[in-house]
């Protein structure tokens, strides 16, 4: 865990990180939507942001194209449900698959609320693709068309 | 390899993924698993025995009519599920602070 990092989660399909920043919530807002920001921090080391378009506005689409280590090219989609400027973003989430289909769809909202010199980040990750280990049939389907949609990420 | 990377390594092909679709709706024969597909007895044999090795299915009944079924146990990988969620977050949040820190240090300091 980071210093000052939390996360939780409080249901199988979901996960909550806060996590503190040494900048405004209206800054943290600019980095988080504006194209030329994302691409200096969106996805973990080894995934680079080599596409990002957002359309900023509810309602708006934006992609993230990554690029993996070995070339493979891992494309998310999302669309804003709830733009605050300067204090929130909601939004879809979907890993495309190879044939051009998204995956599963969950949400996440991001709010920026100041505290002490910086601020600190809440974000939501719903709807997740969960253990679904108790049961067949639904179950596995969810599953399966998460992996789909990874694994065929993984050979595009 | 460990259990996750080896269900998905298995799942990396089309009719393997068919099978355990079909499977999700619950067990079947040999015959019943092999008949959707146009290829060879052999072909689908290895199909199954790759989806047993990375332990995505089990096999019952007898060894001349075994009974295939769907195992739930490598999909029980909600951690790992998550984790490839938390560590996409954790991983993005690290470089997003970098990026904050590196931003307020040209400003002289603060943002």
């Amino acid at each position: 865990m980071k210093d000052g990092q939390i996360l939780e989660h409080p249901t199988a399909d979901s996960l909550i990180i806060k996590r503190w920043f040494p900048a405004p919530p209206s800054l943290l807002y600019r980095l988080w939507t504006e194209p030329e920001h994302l691409a200096r921090w969106w996805g973990p080391v080894g995934l680079n942001p080599d596409r990002v378009v957002t359309d900023r506005r509810p309602g708006g689409a934006w992609e993230i194209d990554l690029t993996g280590r070995d070339g493979a090219v891992y494309r998310l989609r999302g669309r804003y449900l709830e733009l605050e400027e300067g204090a929130r973003v909601v939004s879809t989430w979907a890993w495309m698959g190879a044939d051009g289909t998204p995956g599963v769809e969950s949400r996440y909202d991001a709010a920026f609320v100041a505290e002490g010199d910086g601020a600190r980040l809440t974000l939501t990750h719903t709807g997740l693709p969960a253990d679904q280990a108790a049961s067949h049939g639904q179950g596995w389907t969810a599953c399966l068309d998460s992996l789909d949609a990874e694994v065929s990420a993984t050979r595009s | 390899m460990d259990e996750l990377s080896q269900a998905f390594t298995a799942l990396a092909d089309p009719t393997r993924r068919a099978i355990v679709a079909r499977l999700s709706e619950g067990p079947a024969s040999f015959t019943e698993l092999a008949t959707p597909f146009d290829m060879s007895r052999p072909a689908v044999v290895k199909h199954i025995k790759a989806l047993e090795k990375a332990g995505l299915i089990d096999r019952a009944g007898t060894k001349a009519r075994p009974v295939y079924s769907l195992n739930a146990a490598p999909m029980r990988a909600p951690r790992d599920w998550l984790n490839g969620y938390a560590e996409f977050w954790e991983g993005s949040l690290d470089r997003l602070d970098a990026y904050v820190r590196e931003i307020v240090d040209a400003k002289g300091g603060k943002a």
